[in-house]
């Protein structure tokens, strides 16, 4: 099934190729939780410059990609009812921090991974998701913890670094 | 290994067996095709990179003493401010040896000010695959 396509994904999300990492989203309960597919292909750009002589495992999926495309799914959930695909103008969520996300067995080309994502709650502007990534029955990534806030267009701007507080 | 970054992380110091602290730098290659759609119009250098800037240093430290390493979990980050096409980063990290894994403790710099703190754990690679 699906709920939103790569057009209605674009929709929402800023984010264009190769950068978009998200095929399409199977089930989404607004201000609850969401499933989404993401179809990992060994022409994406992080594999051009293997070697043919590379081993089997330089094959796995960059841990960090995986991660990424999860962020992306919590990032449709969190803005599916104001979305905002623009980076330039108005609000736009960014990804602050996270915590313990581990990552199962490695992720290789041809496999399809399914995020759920669950938002845990809502404070203020600021939204908490966790989660997990399957590849069929294999878990291949726990998150147990991600903040994403919603912070107007200009804070991406080049400016001095905010110092600690 | 598939990689987002397209600019190799040279390693620039490795130091002490336990815990080992590394320096390494990298450049945000303005020609990293991911550029196109991270984003339209307005190139940022993507967040989860930063982690991978960190995580390429530890790989090349941990090679550079005799083992191969893992990525097992992302014990937290925090970003502080963006990266941008053509910044010249800076990667400082101090690993501790937990038996069965490396806990890292890095962080990504950009003109000495710290960008993103990442705290990385791995596990040895031997059981790979």
């Amino acid at each position: 099934m699906t709920v939103i396509d790569q057009a209605g994904l674009k929709r929402v999300l800023p984010h264009r190729h190769p950068m978009l990492l998200l095929d399409r989203v199977t089930e989404l309960v607004p201000g609850e939780r969401l499933t989404a597919i993401k179809a990992i292909a060994g022409n994406e750009p992080w594999y051009r410059d293997l070697a043919d002589d590379a081993g089997p495992d330089a094959y796995a999926y960059p841990e960090v990609l995986l991660l990424e495309s999860w962020c992306q799914a919590a990032g449709v959930l969190a803005t599916w009812e104001h979305p905002n695909p623009d980076v330039l103008s108005g609000d736009v969520m960014l990804f602050g921090s996270l915590s313990n996300v581990a990552f199962g067995a490695p992720v290789l080309p041809g496999s399809v991974v399914e995020h759920r994502i669950r938002l845990v709650r809502a404070l203020g502007d600021t939204l908490v998701f966790e989660g997990e990534s399957f590849v069929g029955d294999r878990r291949v990534l726990t998150v147990e913890q991600v903040l994403m806030a919603m912070r107007a267009a200009q804070s991406l701007r080049r400016q001095p670094i905010l110092q600690e507080s | 290994m598939a990689t987002p970054l397209t600019s190799p992380v040279s390693l620039l110091t490795v130091e002490g067996e336990d815990p080992v602290t590394l320096s390494a730098s990298v450049l945000a290659d303005p020609g990293n095709p991911l550029f196109a759609g991270h984003y339209p119009g307005f190139p940022i250098f993507p967040g989860v990179c930063l982690i991978e800037c960190v995580h390429r240093s530890v790989l090349l430290a941990a090679a550079a003493r005799g083992r191969r390493l893992a990525l097992d979990q992302v014990r937290s980050s925090r970003f502080r401010a963006p990266a941008f096409p053509g910044d010249h980063l800076g990667v400082t990290a101090r690993i501790t040896d937990r038996g069965a894994g490396w806990e890292c403790d890095g962080q990504v710099l950009r003109d000495g000010q710290e960008i993103a703190k990442v705290r990385l754990r791995y596990r040895s690679a031997a059981e790979e695959l």
